[in-house]
């Protein structure tokens, strides 16, 4: 059997998908990245492996996600995709009809628009976590409830209340002086839900047609709550995919499947293996003073073996030339 | 005929930007038969709409004249107001306004997708002043683009200007006589300082902490202009008006502080400050406080600012 | 005189031979990096665009390195940049920095002025003064000719390389090359020597590379530091780039020279003058006016730069939107400061290059939203 191993390491979660030849969901895992990248991928290959059935092959693996470059390198990816084109293709994929994609993952969020089947718009908004998922989580955790229950909460929601939601310290003010006024739990929640579609909105959505179909993904998506306000505020129907929060892993599984059977193997080079538990892997970032740029170049070691370099503008510091004469001078 | 001159035509007029500064334009147009549709206050609602409207660091107060604009689209209007000055005459000599200004209908045309053929029309009045004066291109305005009357312009535009003296005198008084134990001067844009909701009430806060407050239209344009000749060449005519002001008022012992009153994003604000700062440690120890907002600012961290302002000054007397 | 300038892009290939001819000794600082960008942010003023920042920390390093006086430039626009020399000769002054500020202005007094400033360093009169700008004009714009040369071929050649790195190795090369001639006949040799750099390169046959064209501020624009080499990464991405500006086109702006590119100005000027009227500051109209030039000229898509808070390309942008909506060439806008991160900005690059790919491969390159 042949596998396709996508993962898609965000600044909040890891998630890994491997799709079978025929695009099925051979299995999935989630785990938080909690800040350290190259550790949540050993572990979750460690819990992968044993899994798996013996007679699987890993064909090719895939990486997206912010820390998309290190891991690719460190594992070897023979393809290293962007976010907002994964998760087009995975949106795509289960629902051929798509012409629009939200995305609220735990960092950022992206808006995507597509027209037959290729995307032609999209927007990205790194700037600010106000109404991202580590901002739910956060307020989640300050009213202790927990973030699986927050979505069910806000649909119980009998009025409306106004969370001022464009700015996280805000937000979250806003809401501590609406509970001392007494406002109930499950307003501030729905208030909160609606704040989050509200700024979504106001941030992405300028100049761009959103027409149905919607999908709605990212770990986000869960959460009915912020479902059923976009619904309210698109007025039309919101679909989330059984799959929502590892959608990402699933668009770079299917893309590099795609690269694997038209043209043998990737061009990146050969993916290592799922061995990788008992590997060593180094970062070392320093300056080059060679000449006035300045550049800060970062350096992948796996074993005490250079892998990659990046950072350099001359070619100085190509891989090529890893000779010992320029790796004194860094220190 | 370009434009109709139906008696009942409905002109909107945005509350926002230079028509703080220029009453007449409205008085104008009003003396002329037309039926002057003015936007509400600034609220919540329509800053909410100017700020979804516009690119993330416009400044504020074009983010509220979008929004008041909006309003007015929904008011079944036959023509929008939007005028684009150019240039403003000061006794110095002729000077640009700023380029959000300039570009005004350009931008209100792109954000509302309004073309020749939409209603409303956009009544573009442009003021160069380098070229004519104001009055006069209002005339020439009227006359030519509105098709009125010679003497119907005429009686207008003299009732107009008379209109603005009234108004820019009113600016230059004190609103009522209480005896006040403190003196600050508030100088920023009329657009902001005038305008209740951005300037989240900022006049009506210092009068209650029981502070006399006076603008910078208190001061004569010739003390302007004095007091502008230590300092470079400055090109935008409203800046001027704040930079010589604010230099003016730190020479007058009357004066117990200062506030440069402004807006996150404006642009000139980013050169006048490094000007007055210098200006400041140079010349006088007046206080003085630059008070900016966005539109994240919250009531009470501003009314905390305020408020440690005038207890630092009352202490220092 | 030891005279210091701020930089531009490579600007200062063709300025510093400009002042060396009108016998000057130049100082030219290192090219800007994040560390004098951070050092010009400390002294700058919070809410100023950051191109000013980035000529502050700059000018610091010049002052370092030892200069007698610096230049630049005073105009009364509505935009910022008009008071940059001033402002910041002020701050440097007040920092302690000890100089003589030469500012160029448009007007009689100062042209007069500077004519003065050069007869005193070389001893001469003002016919040689004369003669002295003349040449120095001619030869400043025989090296920006040979630069804007080495920059198409460059740019031409990135997406087409076979060996990755060649066309920026040669560019670097290239720019010393330039750099180093200082007269006439050695121009002569140095692009006999360019033009042969390229012909060794071995390139892809038959790729048709996306085309891409870069507006926006002039700064960022032409700074690799804050638009964080664009150039290079669309190209490694398989994208070729035009600039609607070059270095020389920008030196020669203020002189109203230059056949080919005032035409093309006026042009763009033309095209963007129902969407906004008057020039307003920054390159408003140019950024209007070339996306539509791009549009006709058959690009795949526009990348915009913007400086936060930035007046005029503020409105750049929200006339952009409805352009773009009526005329349906992608475009992507960036906006840019000292804290704008390379990470969001590549991944928002590379979505942008596989969407255009994409639509490419499915409309054969003519389409519309």
């Amino acid at each position: 059997m042949e596998g396709y191993l996508g993962i898609d390491i965000g600044s909040v979660s890891t998630n890994f998908a491997i799709l079978d030849k025929e695009c099925n969901i051979l299995d999935t895992l989630y785990l938080r990245t909690k800040g350290n990248p190259t550790q949540v991928v050993k572990k979750g290959f460690s819990i992968l492996k044993t899994r798996l059935k013996s007679d699987c092959r890993i064909k090719g693996a895939g990486t997206t996600g912010s820390a998309r470059r290190l891991i690719g390198k460190l594992v070897g990816a023979d393809l290293i995709k962007n976010e907002i084109t994964s998760h087009a293709v995975a949106a795509l994929h289960f629902y051929p009809d798509t012409c629009t994609v939200l995305e609220i993952g735990g960092q950022d969020s992206k808006l995507i628009i597509i027209r037959d089947g290729i995307v032609v718009d999209f927007a990205m908004n790194t700037v600010c976590a106000a109404g991202t998922g580590s901002f739910l989580d956060h307020q989640a955790e300050r009213l202790s409830i927990p973030i699986e229950k927050f979505g069910e909460l806000a649909l119980g929601a009998k009025s409306k209340v106004n969370i001022a939601s464009k700015c996280t310290v805000f937000a979250e003010s806003d809401m501590i002086h609406k509970a001392q006024l007494g406002v109930p739990t499950e307003n501030i929640i729905r208030g909160l839900c609606e704040g989050i579609v509200r700024n979504y909105l106001n941030n992405l959505s300028r100049g761009k047609r959103i027409q149905p179909r919607i999908v709605f993904q990212g770990g986000v998506a869960y959460n009915v709550g912020v479902k059923a306000a976009f619904e309210e505020v698109l007025d039309s129907e919101v679909t989330v995919p059984g799959h929502a929060g590892i959608m990402g892993a699933i668009g770079v599984s299917l893309l590099i499947k795609d690269l694997v059977e038209n043209k043998g193997k990737g061009k990146k080079g050969g993916f290592i293996g799922m061995e990788i538990q008992e590997m060593e892997f180094e970062t070392k970032v320093f300056e080059c003073k060679g000449c006035p740029n300045i550049c800060e170049i970062v350096q992948i070691e796996r074993d005490g073996k250079l892998i990659d370099r990046y950072g350099y503008r001359c070619d100085r510091w190509e891989l090529l030339k890893t000779k010992d004469k320029f790796n004194k001078g860094h220190d | 005929m370009k434009y109709s001159t139906n008696n009942y035509t409905k002109i909107g007029f945005a509350h926002g930007l230079l028509s703080y500064r220029y009453y007449l334009w409205k008085e104008f147009f009003k003396q002329l038969g037309f039926m002057v549709i003015e936007s509400a206050r600034t609220t919540t609602s329509i800053m909410k709409k100017g700020i979804s409207l516009t690119v993330d660091d416009t400044c504020m107060p074009v983010k509220a004249f979008i929004g008041h604009v909006d309003e007015l689209l929904s008011k079944d209007i036959d023509y929008l107001f939007v005028p684009r000055v150019l240039t403003i005459r000061r006794i110095s000599g002729y000077y640009y306004t700023c380029p959000k200004i300039i570009a005004l209908p350009d931008v209100v045309r792109a954000i509302f997708n309004l073309s020749e053929n939409t209603t409303p029309k956009i009544l573009e009045m442009e003021i160069d002043e380098r070229k004519e004066r104001m009055e006069s291109r209002m005339i020439y305005f009227a006359r030519k683009d509105l098709r009125k009357g010679k003497r119907d312009v005429k009686n207008a535009i003299s009732v107009a200007i008379k209109k603005q003296r009234e108004y820019e005198k009113m600016l230059s008084m004190k609103d009522d006589h209480r005896n006040y134990n403190l003196k600050i001067a508030v100088v920023g844009h009329p657009y902001l300082i005038f305008d209740d909701y951005l300037s989240i009430g900022l006049i009506r806060k210092l009068n209650e902490l029981d502070v006399e407050v006076i603008t910078q239209f208190i001061v004569p344009e010739k003390e302007i202009e004095k007091s502008m000749e230590g300092f470079f060449e400055i090109s935008w005519g409203y800046e001027r008006e704040i930079l010589g002001s604010i230099s003016y008022f730190t020479n007058i012992p009357a004066v117990d502080g200062i506030i440069y009153f402004t807006s996150f994003g404006c642009g000139p604000f980013a050169v006048l400050s490094e000007l007055v700062i210098r200006e400041i440690k140079n010349k006088s120890s007046k206080p003085i406080m630059f008070l900016m907002i966005d539109e994240l600012t919250g009531e009470t961290g501003f009314i905390t600012r305020i408020e440690s302002f005038v207890d630092m000054i009352r202490a220092q007397k | 005189m030891r005279v210091g300038f701020p930089h531009i892009g490579y600007v200062y290939v063709i300025f510093g031979a400009f002042m060396r001819a009108l016998g000057l000794t130049t100082v030219i600082p290192p090219r800007p990096s994040y560390n004098s960008l951070i050092e010009g942010v400390k002294h700058a003023p919070e809410q100023i665009c950051v191109p000013f920042k980035a000529n502050l920390g700059c000018l610091i390093q010049a002052l370092k390195m030892g200069v007698d006086a610096l230049v630049g430039v005073h105009g009364d626009w509505t935009c910022r940049f008009g008071y940059y020399s001033k402002l910041h000769h002020l701050i440097l002054h007040d920092l302690g920095y000890e100089f003589e500020s030469i500012i160029i202005e448009g007007t009689k007094e100062s042209i007069k002025n500077i004519a003065e400033r050069i007869k005193e360093v070389n001893r001469c009169g003002l016919t040689k003064v004369v003669w002295l700008f003349l040449r120095a004009f001619q030869l400043a714009n025989k090296k920006g000719e040979l630069l804007e040369r080495l920059q198409e071929k460059t740019r031409w050649l990135r997406p087409r390389e076979e060996t990755k790195g060649a066309a920026e190795s040669i560019f670097n090369k290239g720019i010393e090359i330039i750099d180093k001639a200082e007269s006439f006949s050695s121009l002569r040799v140095a692009k006999k020597k360019i033009d042969r750099m390229f012909e060794g390169v071995d390139v892809k046959e038959g790729f048709e590379p996306l085309k891409i064209m870069v507006l926006g501020e002039v700064y960022l624009v032409l700074e690799p530091l804050l638009n964080f080499n664009i150039e290079n990464k669309l190209g490694e991405m398989g994208a070729e780039v035009s600039y609607f500006i070059s270095e020389h086109r920008w030196f020669l702006h203020p002189f109203k020279l230059g056949k080919r590119g005032r035409y093309r100005e006026n042009h763009a000027h033309k095209l963007a003058t129902p969407y906004l009227k008057y020039n307003v500051g920054g390159e408003d109209k140019n950024t209007i006016g070339y996306y539509l030039i791009a549009k006709q000229r058959g690009y795949d898509g526009v990348v915009h730069f913007k400086p936060f808070t930035c007046m005029a390309e503020i409105i750049a942008k929200t006339i952009l939107y409805r352009v773009a909506d009526e005329h349906g060439l992608p475009f992507i806008s960036f906006t840019v400061d000292e804290h704008t991160a390379e990470e969001g900005l590549l991944t928002r690059l590379e979505a942008f290059i596989d969407m255009l790919s994409e639509k490419r491969k499915k409309y054969g390159g003519i389409f519309r939203n």
